[in-house]
């Protein structure tokens, strides 16, 4: 009888204690040279010479044996913020740096994280004069083989960096096919514990330094019919702080959501016109695709949609939104729009759909395999083919290295990233 | 008070012994009860809150097959809020109130004579009841467990009182509370 009583609390401890986990990103000043009031800005053309695939010397047993660098921006209000992102080969590993000039060296000052588990910790990374700084800081920078190298230490946590990494430039970034690297749920599930919610304007400002060149949002409507930005049918602590307020998110109305709810992160349930007007005037992405979540009228989504791509237009902005159709039953809805073969849109379901409609996307979902010859046929008749939704670091190598998809929709775009710019 | 369906284990083992044609004898209890619980998680604070209260009245129903061995199975169920609080948002005012309903099957031991050990394991019903711009009741489903401990007095061979002193657990929703009821507890059908 006594292992029956210990049955019953051992798993009713099990069942009820769950652990928390964080990845914090790490404390990253302290280091009084970048920090130094005589550094400088880099110049772009500094930064776009940087980009490229590098061999690591130093530092491989962690990352791997290369790493793709590629700068990303973000606008806050007037100031410009460049991101050094590179992305490694092992374990879903990246570094996202802040870059400096200080006399004749270029500093850059950021952290590293692992997706596959909660590891991260400070980066700092220099190129000496005599590495490739003063090539790179000259009037006209060049990349070649072995002319740059980063020479650096990493560390974990919160700790001061003290182990060393090298790496030394190998050659260009792979850009054949202009292919997309689409981050899920705006950026990234909250679960992978980033540094923003899923579906958050947070997210969305991050993402092209995880390597997104696109983002997939998931829009629901209010029960006023404000699209919003938010992925299951119901509020719940996955996705929103404890509130009090559960259910399905179209029994609220807008103004009872941003009042109450707060995402994980402790941001307000964006709309899709905050996430549209985010992409368009603080990130370089260059396509959005609308999940449409919920079972309804896809009208104002459509106005919506409308209105940002002329915005997008009007500010000089490369940008692609469409509509995404799932289900039969938004296809339905989306049939009933006027014009809808004009409208840009992307179906889930089969080629003979996207034809019907004109849609410019077919996005299949991975499970049906890499389907080069149906993929062709797509792209003879001028449609793009995205697939969706791959996260396994070896099925994303395959579909880069053997499909002829135009996009892949991933949890973990710098594991596409690095799979795509690396290939050759 | 003669013959006692709250007798333990200990007690049953002696007549088992006594008797070795053990009478096979199954009984129904029905337990009825009500009392005040608290609150014991967080209540996340927006900034706006101006009042909170996690204090309510709950009622619990739990009817248990008592086998003539010492684990029994039944279920649960009763009604009880988790908290509630009020907001300032400007000139705007309101109010969410969060109630639960325990659907969960339990099993029990008697653990001493007279204090039976309970562990649920199931489902709370809970429902949102929003009042800003407007009134919402909304409802969800959360994983949950409870595990609770009780004191039965017989009062006649079917009937007792009983203490019970319970914790519940939504943990999919993060949802915490703590019990002390008084309860009514009336073997109804033996067989």
């Amino acid at each position: 009888m006594k292992k029956i009583y210990c049955i019953i609390v051992i798993s009713l401890l099990f069942f009820s204690c769950k652990k928390e986990y964080s990845a914090p990103i790490p404390n990253v000043t302290g280091w009084d040279l970048y920090e130094n009031s005589s550094t400088q800005k880099l110049a772009n053309t500094s930064r776009s010479a940087m980009e490229g695939v590098y061999k690591l010397t130093k530092g491989n047993v962690e990352f791997g044996n290369l790493v793709a660098l590629k700068w990303s921006y973000v606008i806050e209000k007037s100031d410009t913020t460049f991101h050094l992102s590179g992305f490694f080969g092992k374990d879903i590993a990246y570094f996202i740096c802040e870059g400096k000039l200080s006399n004749g060296s270029i500093l850059l000052n950021g952290y590293w994280r692992k997706m596959v588990s909660v590891a991260t910790g400070v980066m700092r990374l220099t190129i000496n004069p005599e590495d490739g700084a003063t090539m790179l800081l000259s009037e006209n920078p060049f990349s070649g083989k072995d002319v740059i190298s980063f020479d650096g230490f990493f560390g974990n946590g919160e700790a001061t960096p003290t182990i060393p990494i090298h790496f030394i430039y190998n050659r260009k970034l792979n850009k054949i096919r202009n292919f997309k690297i689409m981050s899920h749920r705006s950026g990234g599930r909250t679960s992978d514990l980033l540094p923003s919610s899923e579906n958050s304007i947070g997210i969305i400002k991050k993402t092209a330094e995880f390597g997104s060149t696109g983002i997939e949002i998931d829009v629901r409507l209010t029960k006023d019919g404000v699209p919003i930005l938010y992925h299951d049918n119901t509020l719940n602590t996955r996705e929103v702080q404890k509130s009090g307020l559960l259910g399905p998110i179209e029994n609220y109305t807008f103004e009872q959501l941003s009042t109450f709810v707060r995402l994980i992160d402790g941001e307000k349930i964006p709309t899709l016109r905050e996430a549209l007007r985010t992409v368009i005037y603080q990130t370089p992405l260059t396509y959005v695709w609308l999940d449409t979540k919920y079972t309804g009228s896809i009208k104002e989504v459509r106005a919506i949609q409308k209105e940002y791509l002329q915005l997008a237009e009007a500010a000089g902005r490369e940008l692609e939104i469409v509509i995404g159709l799932p289900t039969e039953d938004a296809y339905n809805e989306f049939i009933k729009l006027p014009q809808y073969t004009k409208i840009p849109s992307l179906s889930e379901q089969t080629p003979e759909i996207v034809q019907n409609i004109n849609a410019k996307v077919w996005a299949p979902r991975f499970t049906l395999g890499i389907q080069n010859e149906l993929v062709e046929q797509v792209h003879a008749t001028g449609k793009l083919v995205f697939v969706w939704t791959l996260d396994v670091p070896e099925y994303i190598e395959r579909f880069i290295n053997e499909g002829h998809f135009d996009a892949i929709l991933s949890n973990y775009p710098s594991c596409v990233a690095y799979y795509y710019y690396v290939y050759q | 008070m003669s013959v006692l369906f709250f007798e333990t284990a200990v007690a049953q083992g002696t007549k088992k012994n006594a008797n070795p044609k053990r009478i096979r004898q199954y009984a129904l209890v029905l337990s009825v009860g009500a009392g005040v619980a608290t609150y014991t998680s967080n209540i996340i604070n927006q900034g706006l809150q101006i009042g909170s209260k996690r204090t309510y009245p709950d009622a619990t129903i739990r009817v248990m097959w008592h086998p003539n061995y010492r684990l029994r199975v039944g279920i649960e169920t009763g009604y009880t809020n988790f908290y509630s609080y009020s907001i300032k948002n400007g000139e705007k005012t309101g109010n969410v109130t969060l109630s639960a309903i325990p659907m969960l099957i339990v099993w029990s031991v008697p653990i001493v004579k007279r204090v039976n050990l309970f562990a649920g394991f199931g489902s709370y019903y809970l429902t949102t009841h929003l009042n800003y711009q407007g009134k919402v009741n909304s409802s969800s489903y959360s994983l949950g467990s409870n595990l609770a401990i009780n004191y039965v007095q017989p009062i006649t061979k079917n009937l007792g009182i009983a203490a019970e002193f319970k914790w519940i657990n939504a943990f999919q929703t993060k949802d915490n509370q703590i019990a002390l009821q008084a309860h009514l507890v009336w073997k109804f059908l033996q067989y």
